[in-house]
């Protein structure tokens, strides 16, 4: 049987600089992206969802991962949503993401059309579990996830991870944990673009 | 510390219906074979199309990024779902919604399908079902698992099956309606889904009801089989029934349903639909899918014929009790409202109510009750606003609502008191955009987004013609918001161009050496009367024009109207000639220096076109010569449409039609020929033989999707001499040839493209 391996990792973009008009500025990056090959991912396409209020604005959909431009939970933010299976265990899978979303975020801070305009968080993370059936929105999912993502940031670099704590959540969501940081760095992950 | 691996298939084995589950589990053997290479990759690509699991653009594994076309480097590349299908590329999942109900759970587990299997995006169609995009095809059977356990199935959604059973989303509330269609629709989705008598047809099958003659709704005339609700007086007693039609149906070449029955009582309805599935199966095309609709046997048959095979059949088949006994639950009175309101109906201060309430609300034949109108942007709703308004759902009704054909929610039987409270909610959800069936609510298929036959971005265009006429708070103006735009991203009429009174379906043009994204402009066609009046090619606009070109026709009708005119009357008054000269000068495209906008279209970043593909002045002197042939057969295709629209065409008319329709082909042809001989004939038979030597024996004329149909009607049209029998026969020529000549487009394309490759091997060698 497969691993559990469907987790969302969620950086968000610091309050002073959201940056608007989603479309013309994210859909040319992305679409040079993949046109240079410089992810290290298979990517596959663009995806416009900025006429959808609160949603996942525009994606970059790779077979491995799909990150969104996304307001759902009213924040703006870069979504990594884990796509498909992948060796290793349900730490891996965080660890991946999060690598995932530690690389597109540092492109996208670095691209001279976003300069000073869009810089992400280094202190907090959301991560999401998006398996209601492995790892349900309740006390005993929690317990049961909340070590996993403790084991996959570290798994992933992350210097030192504070508190990890559930967020009070609609219980129809996705289980989703706040996880407090330290020593997150994104020009790391990356050969700078 | 791990997390437990428990699975669906268990944990759901009691809620399924032991049917749907068995069909799952066959469904993922199946799977499980072909990536052992057990089954062969055309037989599965039918086995999953049957489960609603369908292709989307770049599943081939190769993706043009705007300079060159790119391999996808996908992990399984020798593993395939399908001929040219890779196993590994996300795929889209289609979910029937029978007749558009659903309950507010099967809306939350939709919901949380697209949250784990999908983007979050739930999307609705034109024919009322759900649809979820960049799906793995390895979670489908999961996927169908939980929703069988809800009591949805996605079996035959796609393939060569019946595919959903739209009906009226105000079936039973309706101050118009003969009666409630929603039952009968429910009766006919169940008793032939997985009948065997469906199960042989050489392509799909659509089914649909209207509570009505007149009203749009259910789309009624554009439908395989159609069911209108009729009532006749029998021995003192009302007796309910339906006038049938067959036939009709959009795509490339429009047909309007022919009447099969003008009253057929309602306990022969299910072996009456029995009778013709089996006609169909029997006579209907299998090995030429672009002939294997029921409308082409209809027309080769003549409706007489196919009415005397259909009752021959009906007397030879054995009773089935299942075809009567829903009857009684069908007449019994449903109910959907709550038995007293939810509020005490104060007023709440949420900005936006009035606008909302004028376009939004519909007053039912119920006293008290009105029904409501999610409006949403191009047919998308999230994952979480659809969790809101499953609640909301519960709240206000006795847990029903339905999608529509227009791609919007419609929530029914809300008391009037309750209005307040409910806008505030929908308000917090973001669900609260007014105009609802009106200017503003643009209809658009997936186009290039996801599909793979797109040819330009219906949903770039739809977006913003959406946004643009939002702006102006058009939805509002009681003199335009009246009037449907509906957008297509190939001639396949997913976006029902044909029935919008402002049409667009994506082509592409050669400008110098570049590709334009192009509409074609469809003006005339009508919702009303069941969708029965299709509209026709003017002519073909730049993309980037398109807004410019709707904000033309808009000042042109209201300068121009008399008295009460529609814009459909408008369009027909005036003519499409006068109007396309009046656009005239919205077509040409600037050169690439002057606007590359042009060559880029809506939404994407990527130029359209091919780029500078170096041909040399001797080649340049060519392509003016095809263009110019290909721009005198679109006049000729045109001119015609012109004609054919004019109600005064009498039969020597109707005959001129048919005869400048071919015509138009030929000089298409002709234009094609000429890439390799400037001084081709233009004589008909010269041209015929000389294009079926040089492009359809080397099938240099074909590619993937485009050219056999196309071929085949310039074949049709020669063999007929160019002659018509009929009007009806003359109307479709005229699409024929606009397609024929959209294919010679596109071939010439691809001859350019081929040249150019040549030039480069040429210099580098
Ligand atoms: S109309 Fe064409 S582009 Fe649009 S969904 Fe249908 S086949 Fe695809």
């Amino acid at each position: 049987m497969e691993d559990f391996y469907k987790v969302c990792v969620k950086l968000y973009a610091s309050e002073v600089t959201p940056p608007s008009g989603d479309a013309d500025l994210f859909v040319p990056i992305f679409h040079e992206w993949i046109r240079d090959g410089d992810l290290d991912l298979i990517s596959l396409d663009v995806a416009d969802y900025a006429h959808v209020p609160d949603g996942p604005g525009i994606m970059l959909i790779t077979h491995e991962t799909a990150f969104a431009l996304d307001r759902s939970d009213g924040r703006f933010g870069l979504l990594a949503q884990r796509r498909t299976p992948l060796d290793g265990d349900g730490a891996a899978a965080v660890a991946s993401t999060l690598r995932d979303a530690l690389k597109v975020a540092a492109r996208l801070e670095a691209d001279f059309r976003l300069a000073d305009r869009l810089r992400f968080d280094r202190s907090e993370i959301r991560i999401e579990a998006n398996d209601r059936l492995r790892a349900p929105n309740s006390d005993a999912g929690f317990r049961a996830f909340g070590p996993v993502v403790r084991e996959g940031l570290q798994r992933a670099g992350v210097e030192r991870v504070g508190s990890l704590r559930r967020i009070e959540n609609e219980p129809r969501d996705r289980l989703a944990l706040e996880a407090r940081v330290a020593g997150l760095s994104l020009v790391s992950e990356v050969v700078a673009p | 510390m791990s997390i437990d691996q428990p699975r669906w298939k268990d944990v759901l084995a009691d809620r399924m219906p032991p049917a749907m589950a068995e069909e799952i589990d066959l469904y993922e053997g199946q799977m499980e074979l072909r990536k052992q290479r057990k089954i062969e990759d055309k037989v599965f690509a039918e086995i999953r199309l049957r489960r609603g699991a369908y292709g989307q653009r770049y599943d081939n594994g190769k993706r043009y990024d705007g300079t060159k076309t790119q391999e996808i480097p996908f992990p399984r590349r020798s593993l395939t779902k399908g001929p040219d299908t890779e196993w590994d590329a996300p795929g889209m999942q289609r979910i029937k919604i029978p007749y558009g109900w659903m309950t507010a759970e099967q809306l939350e587990t939709l919901a949380d399908c697209a949250e784990e299997y999908s983007n979050g995006i739930l999307h609705i169609t034109t024919r009322q079902d759900i649809q979820l995009h960049f799906v793995d095809i390895e979670d489908t059977p999961d996927m169908h698992r939980r929703l069988a356990a809800v009591g949805i199935t996605t079996r035959e959604a796609c393939g060569n099956s019946v595919r959903n059973v739209t009906g009226c989303p105000k079936a039973g509330i309706c101050r118009d309606e003969v009666f409630d269609i929603s039952p009968y629709a429910k009766a006919e989705t169940w008793f032939l889904l997985g009948h065997r008598d469906v199960q042989d047809f050489g392509r799909k099958f659509k089914i649909a009801y209207s509570g009505c003659g007149t009203e749009a709704c259910g789309r009624v005339m554009m439908h395989d089989l159609g069911f209108i609700a009729a009532v006749r007086e029998e021995g003192g007693k009302e007796e309910r029934g339906f006038k049938v039609v067959v036939g009709g149906g959009l795509g490339p070449v429009p047909h309007v349903a022919k009447l099969l029955y003008e009253f057929m009582p309602e306990d022969e309805m299910l072996p009456v639909s029995q009778a013709i599935s089996r006609v169909y199966a029997r006579l209907g095309e299998k090995r030429n899918r672009n002939k294997a609709r029921i409308k082409f046997l209809v027309a080769k048959l003549g409706i007489d014929e196919f009415r005397r095979l259909v009752d021959e059949e009906r007397q030879t088949m054995e009773p089935d009790p299942r075809w009567k006994d829903w009857l009684e639950e069908a007449h019994r009175p449903t109910r959907e409202a709550l038995d007293s309101p939810a509020t005490d109906g104060s007023a709440f201060d949420a900005p936006g109510f009035e606008e909302w309430a004028r376009t939004n609300l519909y007053d039912q034949r119920q006293e008290g009750f009105v029904s409501v109108t999610i409006n949403l942007p191009l047919g998308d709703i999230t994952s979480r606003q659809s969790r809101k308004l499953a609640d909301i759902v519960r709240q206000y009704t006795s847990d029903a609502l339905r999608t529509t054909v227009d791609q919007n929610f419609f929530l029914r039987s809300v008391h009037k008191q309750d209005v307040p409270a409910l806008y505030k909610e929908l308000h917090e959800a973001k669900l609260v955009l007014s105009g609802a069936g009106t200017i503003t609510d643009v209809t658009s298929c997936p186009g290039t987004d996801t599909c793979k036959l797109g040819i330009a971005s219906s949903r770039g265009l739809g977006a913003e013609l959406r946004e643009q006429l939002e702006a102006r708070e058009l939805q509002f103006d009681p003199l335009l918001k009246d009037i449907n735009i509906k957008v297509s991203g190939c001639p396949n009429s997913c976006g029902l161009h044909h029935i919008g009174d402002i049409g667009f379906y994506g082509s592409s043009r050669n400008v110098g050496s570049y590709k334009v994204p192009h509409f074609l402009l469809m003006l005339g066609g009508a919702r009303d009367d069941n969708a029965g009046n299709y509209g026709l090619a003017v002519g073909a606009v730049p993309s980037k024009r398109a807004p410019e070109v709707v904000d033309r026709l808009l000042d042109l009708y209201r300068d121009e109207r008399e008295d009460e005119e529609t814009f459909r009357a408008w369009v027909m008054r005036v003519g499409k000639k006068v109007i396309k000269e009046k656009l005239k000068d919205l077509l040409p495209v600037p050169g690439y220096e002057e606007d590359p906008s042009f060559y880029v279209d809506w939404h994407d970043a990527r130029e359209y076109s091919i780029g500078d593909i170096g041909v040399g002045e001797c080649a340049g002197e060519v392509v003016t010569l095809t263009q110019f042939s290909l721009a005198t057969a679109e006049s000729m295709a045109f001119d015609a449409s012109v004609a054919i629209d004019d109600p005064g065409t009498d039969e020597e008319g109707v005959r001129e039609v048919g005869r400048g329709a071919y015509l138009a082909m030929v000089a298409a042809a002709q234009g094609l020929l000429k890439v390799r001989n400037p001084d081709a004939s233009q004589e008909p038979d010269v041209v015929f033989r000389q294009f079926r030597e040089e492009f359809l024996d080397t099938k240099l004329f074909f590619e993937r999707f485009i050219g056999a149909n196309e071929s085949q009607y310039f074949v049709n049209a020669h063999e007929a001499g160019g002659a018509v029998r009929d009007r009806d026969e003359a109307r479709r020529r005229v699409e024929e040839a606009q397609l024929f000549i959209e294919a010679a487009h596109a071939c010439y394309s691809r001859l350019l493209q081929a040249q150019a490759a040549e030039a480069g091997v040429a210099i580098a060698t």
